[in-house]
């Protein structure tokens, strides 16, 4: 429902601001003050729909920032690269550039997870090559990832950091991806703080079928 | 007998149309553009719509038609990233303020949402919501009459609030942030949110995906604390609720903000997060004072002409 609203919540506030801000003959009639309140309130509305509503109405977003709570045992998707022996490697969070590592990794447990099964093999198969690609590039010596290319250090982090896990490229893995598996993995956060806990790990996807072992 | 148009009420105008200061405004304009430069060169919206048909199969059709996005684009997009590179400097820059803050919004507006369309419809969290609301704001306000390399005066003198009522609404923009997060909580949560409980399983969740921890010292050391974790979560949701205070006194930003920064870095250093909104906080900031104090004159002695203040709209207490 909010996903149906917020354009038009974006094309009212566009229009207002074009109607009431602008300058035009039939709007001037109307004091200025009065158009820039209308503006403002049109404004404060949409913005508060989404806020107090707690409906994401992009660009006018419900800021639900770390607003939830963590059950005991926690469930984590993890994606890991094979190499052309079986051995699974994780991935540095540069490698599915310019996909960004939350994203493929929320993405491919949420939603590619269900696609039909060449679609779904398809996404796969595209994530080993990107993969391949940055592990070649990070074995060179060169960058890991592609977002870097104008920026350098100076990069915008995404939203949640990740280690820099092929930096040195002797970390890098040497031989050649060639599959990719999805977990889940689920543990107690009590009990893996306090060194007891055993992570629990669930093959969801393997492509190929072959690199499953 | 003529109509009259109604008039807002005394509070209402006494807020929103108290006299601004063209350099803090033109601070607001270069303050968000580079802000979007940052965030915009260091992503590449072209090549993710260039990505494989089958990377699309979980956005809808009204997704696409929302944002105008469709596989197969990349170098339409190519070019519409390089547009909006191009905008946002004329918007540094002050060049036709009116053109490039309008064509920078609209063309975020349908970039920014590659970052998550495959898993989500809206980029919530990755930079620029408030960046567009704001541009779209400063495209009708007087944003390029100081610090602007093509700067043209109105033939008509400005009313002071002109300058005034953009920012405050900006200003009101970044706030919400902290509001609605602040409201999100209590929302979804309630009250036990503040809770010693809560926030130390937050931090153990936070912590305990090695895939997404950097650092990993402060957080597990607040986690074991109980107070430390009641007085992190009470000191949170001060903050969140607290903010609003800048807008209405505006001697608190002066330790407002310096928490703020403070919160962010101990966010950062628990849970890992890096907040991409931060640089907005700059909009707080007052411009002319600074330039003043840099300058190691008084502010009113300034080169960018300050309009005259009308009687009946005499500033709320500036610092």
């Amino acid at each position: 429902m909010s996903q149906d609203l917020a354009p038009f919540l974006f094309a009212g506030f566009l229009l207002s601001a074009v109607v009431l801000l602008a300058e035009w003959p039939l709007s001037s009639r109307l004091p200025r003050r009065l158009r820039v309140s209308l503006f403002i309130l049109y404004t404060l509305g949409a913005t508060s729909l989404a806020g107090f509503g707690q409906k994401d109405m992009y660009p006018f977003a419900s800021w639900p920032l770390i607003a939830g709570t963590i059950p005991p045992f926690y469930t984590h998707p993890r994606l890991m690269l094979v190499d052309d022996a079986g051995v699974e490697h994780d991935v540095d969070y540069r490698a599915w550039e310019p996909l960004g590592f939350r994203e493929v990794r929320t993405w491919f447990d949420r939603v590619a997870i269900s696609f039909p099964a060449s679609e779904r093999a398809a996404a796969a198969r595209q994530l080993v090559l990107m993969g391949e690609t940055a592990r070649k590039r990070a074995r060179a010596g060169r960058s890991v990832g592609t977002l870097d290319r104008v920026l350098g250090p100076l990069t915008a982090p995404e939203f949640l950091l990740h280690p820099k896990r092929w930096s040195d490229s002797s970390a890098v893995p040497p031989r050649p991806f060639v599959g990719l598996r999805l977990y889940r993995e689920t543990w107690n956060l009590e009990a893996r703080e306090s060194g007891r806990g055993a992570v629990h790990r669930l093959l969801v996807y393997s492509w190929p079928e072959t690199a499953a072992r | 007998m003529t109509a009259r148009a109604p008039r807002p009420p005394g509070w209402w105008d006494r807020f929103w149309f108290a006299p601004g200061s063209p350099r803090n405004l033109a601070a607001a304009r270069i303050v968000f553009a580079l802000h979007a430069l940052w965030i915009l060169l260091s992503r590449d919206y072209a090549g993710i719509a260039a990505l494989p048909s089958s990377f699309w199969g979980g956005v809808s059709a009204q997704t696409r038609w929302r944002f105008l996005l469709f596989p197969g684009h990349g170098p339409l997009e190519h070019a519409l990233q390089l547009a909006t590179v191009a905008a946002l400097i004329g918007v540094a820059l002050g060049l036709w303020p009116r053109l490039t803050c309008l064509a920078s919004a609209l063309l975020l507006y349908h970039l920014a949402p590659l970052e998550t369309l495959f898993w989500k419809a809206g980029a919530t969290e990755r930079g620029f919501e408030v960046a567009i609301l704001a541009l779209m704001v400063l495209a009708f306000a007087p944003c390029a009459d100081a610090w602007s390399v093509r700067r043209r005066l109105s033939p008509v003198p400005r009313q002071p609030e002109e300058y005034g009522w953009p920012l405050l609404l900006i200003q009101v923009f970044v706030v919400q942030i902290y509001l609605f997060g602040g409201y999100a909580k209590l929302f979804h949560v309630g009250p036990e949110w503040i809770s010693a409980h809560n926030l130390r399983m937050l931090l153990l969740d936070f912590n305990q995906v090695d895939q997404d921890v950097v650092f990993h010292r402060l957080g597990p050391w607040i986690a074991a604390r109980p107070w430390a974790c009641l007085l992190t979560a009470g000191g949170a949701i001060a903050l969140d609720f607290g903010f609003i205070a800048m807008l209405f006194w505006k001697r608190s930003r002066r330790f407002i903000l310096p928490i703020a920064l403070l919160f962010h870095a101990g966010i950062l250093l628990t849970m890992n997060i890096f907040f991409l909104n931060l640089p907005q906080l700059l909009v707080f900031v007052n411009w002319d004072w600074l330039a003043g104090c840099l300058r190691g004159r008084s502010p009113l002695r300034t080169a960018v002409p300050t309009p005259p203040v009308p009687r009946a709209a005499i500033p709320r207490s500036c610092t």
